[in-house]
């Protein structure tokens, strides 16, 4: 026996989502049917809403509901620092340290040919875009600085030269790149690490 | 290192089984298609992560149960060691040491052996990826970051390949039809893919250059004569250049033509080519050579001697060799033996030794009162 079309459908639309598989769709389905008409309604209603006002933010594609992102707003913020980060996700993260005081470039994605990425996919020319007029408006003396905060995956590593490519390319001698250190994870047992982390951090230790 | 228990549920034809292994020497007998080869295949498993002989992880559970367990334990440089691993169906494997969690492919650390097997001879007569299989196996227990480059290595080469066959699926069959952008993303898989094929190639070569002189001394020990055993590893460090030299044949194939998954090993007999010239005698002596060398490095490595499975293989050696081969293995190494029957060449070898039968995946004629009592999930 199967389903009338229309939960199907539902269970279907659910499943499409990531780690979502058929029991949990299935559940889900079932959790909104028990719903009264209203909440249904209005759960609808913040599904469009959601899709109709949030927008990427046309400096940094960042999330947001204008059309200028919180961050990029925010005058507090040191545009002389520019942290490139692959999704709005890892942007999240870093903001949750409260460290970085700067701002973001969201790339949307890492390079990964595998899945048909390439780097033409990636929010760059807006990036060379921005750093250029940035650029104009700085200082002869001032400097600017590029965070790479991507993962040490393949395809993060090849994101990260293509930039550095980038960016040499741009032949301006303000812009300084830097990537995060690799290392230790902090409450985590020096011998549980594994060895290609243990020899990085230690390859990249500081002066106690 | 010594392996002293193992624990079987479900594993191939085994529904439960429970060794003890308590002497330096062990002789598995039982017909054909019993199950012996299935418990070296256990500790090939413990060892080296995969088996041979199993494609998928499915292969090595019984077909009326839904997962394989292997508990085992051990005694490393004198210290205890319990390995508790859990195969299912699906390929995802659940694995504890002493108790503790450990991602699978952790098992290459702990427990070591070298096995001896009746298809090894294909290292000399097969393809070159038989070669280079067998290389990435030994090397992985001999060298921690052996794996995890060779995984690199291959995640870059996956890429690597991927774009080619993008920018042909586009229409560009040469460099100069590549626009900027595409330009610089090949210098970037170039330089990426420089790194990690130097590394694994780097890695290689050294393993061979402490394998050679000593495979080289068993064989003039075993051929009795004063042919030479040089092994050829034909794995090039690769730059810029040569993969520049190579970029048009790149571009036809969609494929990456240099690089370790490429590279050839060759094993001559006084300068000429095993696999043409040697007699089938010869070459089961270079076999049995490289697999004597392989005991001594990791003696070098780890402190102490691996365990040695033999499957079968006595029978493909005629006297001498087998002679040689049960000799000149050191007396503290744990040596499993599995054959059909105790001949002439077994009698002697076979007077201390642990000797067990299997029939139809039962282990008879030993003491396994011990139960299947631990928990892993």
């Amino acid at each position: 026996m199967r389903y009338t079309k229309p939960l199907e459908d539902l269970i279907e639309e659910f499943r499409k989502f990531p780690t979502i598989g058929p029991k949990s769709a299935q559940r889900m389905a079932f959790t909104l049917l028990k719903k009264t008409p209203e909440q249904v309604e209005k759960f609808a209603r913040i599904i469009c809403e959601a899709k109709e006002h949030i927008k990427y933010c046309s400096k940094c594609f960042n999330l947001t509901n204008s059309v200028i992102c919180e961050i990029c707003q925010d005058p507090r913020r040191d545009s002389k620092q520019v942290c490139i980060v692959e999704s709005v996700k890892d942007l999240i993260a870093l903001e949750r340290t409260h460290e970085y005081r700067g701002i973001y470039h969201v790339l949307g994605g890492i390079i990964s040919p595998l899945e048909g990425i390439s780097a033409d996919d990636l929010n760059l020319t807006q990036l060379t875009t921005r750093l250029q007029i940035q650029l104009d408006e700085m200082n002869p003396e001032d400097e600017l600085e590029l965070v790479l905060a991507i993962s040490l995956s393949t395809e993060g590593e090849a994101t990260m030269l293509y930039i550095k490519r980038l960016m040499s390319q741009f032949g301006d001698s303000r812009i300084k790149l830097t990537r995060l250190a690799h290392g230790l994870p902090v409450g985590a047992d020096l011998d549980y690490a594994d060895e290609t982390t243990l020899a990085r951090a230690f390859e990249a230790r500081v002066v106690a | 290192m010594f392996v002293k228990s193992l624990k079987l549920l479900g594993f191939r034809n085994y529904i439960e089984a429970a060794i003890e292994f308590n002497q330096p020497k062990t002789i598995i007998i039982g017909k054909n298609a019993q199950g012996k080869t299935n418990l070296l295949e256990v500790i090939q498993i413990l060892s080296h992560v995969k088996s041979r002989r199993a494609s998928r992880d499915s292969d090595l559970v019984h077909f009326d149960l839904g997962e394989a367990i292997i508990h085992a334990t051990a005694e490393r440089n004198q210290e205890e060691l319990e390995i508790a691993l859990l195969i299912r169906r699906s390929g995802k494997r659940t694995l504890k040491i002493n108790e503790i969690s450990h991602k699978p492919n952790e098992l290459l650390h702990h427990i070591f052996s070298v096995s001896f097997m009746v298809d090894d001879i294909e290292i000399i007569n097969g393809s070159p990826s038989r070669r280079r299989d067998w290389l990435d196996s030994v090397i992985a227990q001999l060298d921690f970051g052996y794996k995890d480059k060779l995984t690199k290595f291959e995640k870059i080469l996956a890429q690597r390949n991927s774009f080619f066959k993008e920018l042909v699926e586009a229409g560009s069959y040469y460099y100069r039809d590549l626009n900027t952008s595409q330009q610089d993303q090949l210098m970037v898989w170039d330089e990426l893919y420089i790194a990690a094929a130097n590394d694994v190639t780097g890695l290689r070569a050294n393993f061979i250059m402490e394998l050679e002189p000593i495979a080289a001394r068993y064989y003039s020990e075993i051929s009795g004569s004063d042919t030479v055993l040089a092994l050829d590893y034909m794995g090039m460090q690769i730059d810029q250049e040569a993969l520049e030299e190579v970029r048009a044949r790149d571009f036809a194939r969609g494929y990456s033509n240099v690089g370790p998954h490429r590279d050839e090993l060759k094993f001559l007999l006084n300068g000429s080519l095993a696999s043409s010239f040697a007699s089938q005698g010869e070459r089961r002596s270079i076999t049995l050579a490289i697999k004597l060398a392989e005991l001594e490095l990791h003696k070098t490595k780890h402190g102490e001697y691996p365990i040695l499975l033999l499957d079968d293989v006595l029978a493909e050696l005629d006297e001498d060799r087998q002679d040689y081969l049960l000799e000149s293995v050191n007396p503290q190494t744990q040596v499993i033996i599995t054959t059909t029957h105790i001949g002439k060449h077994l009698e002697k070898w076979s007077e201390n030794a642990q000797i067990m039968e299997i029939e139809a995946g039962r282990v008879m004629g030993t003491s396994s009162e011990a139960t299947l009592c631990y928990d892993i999930a």
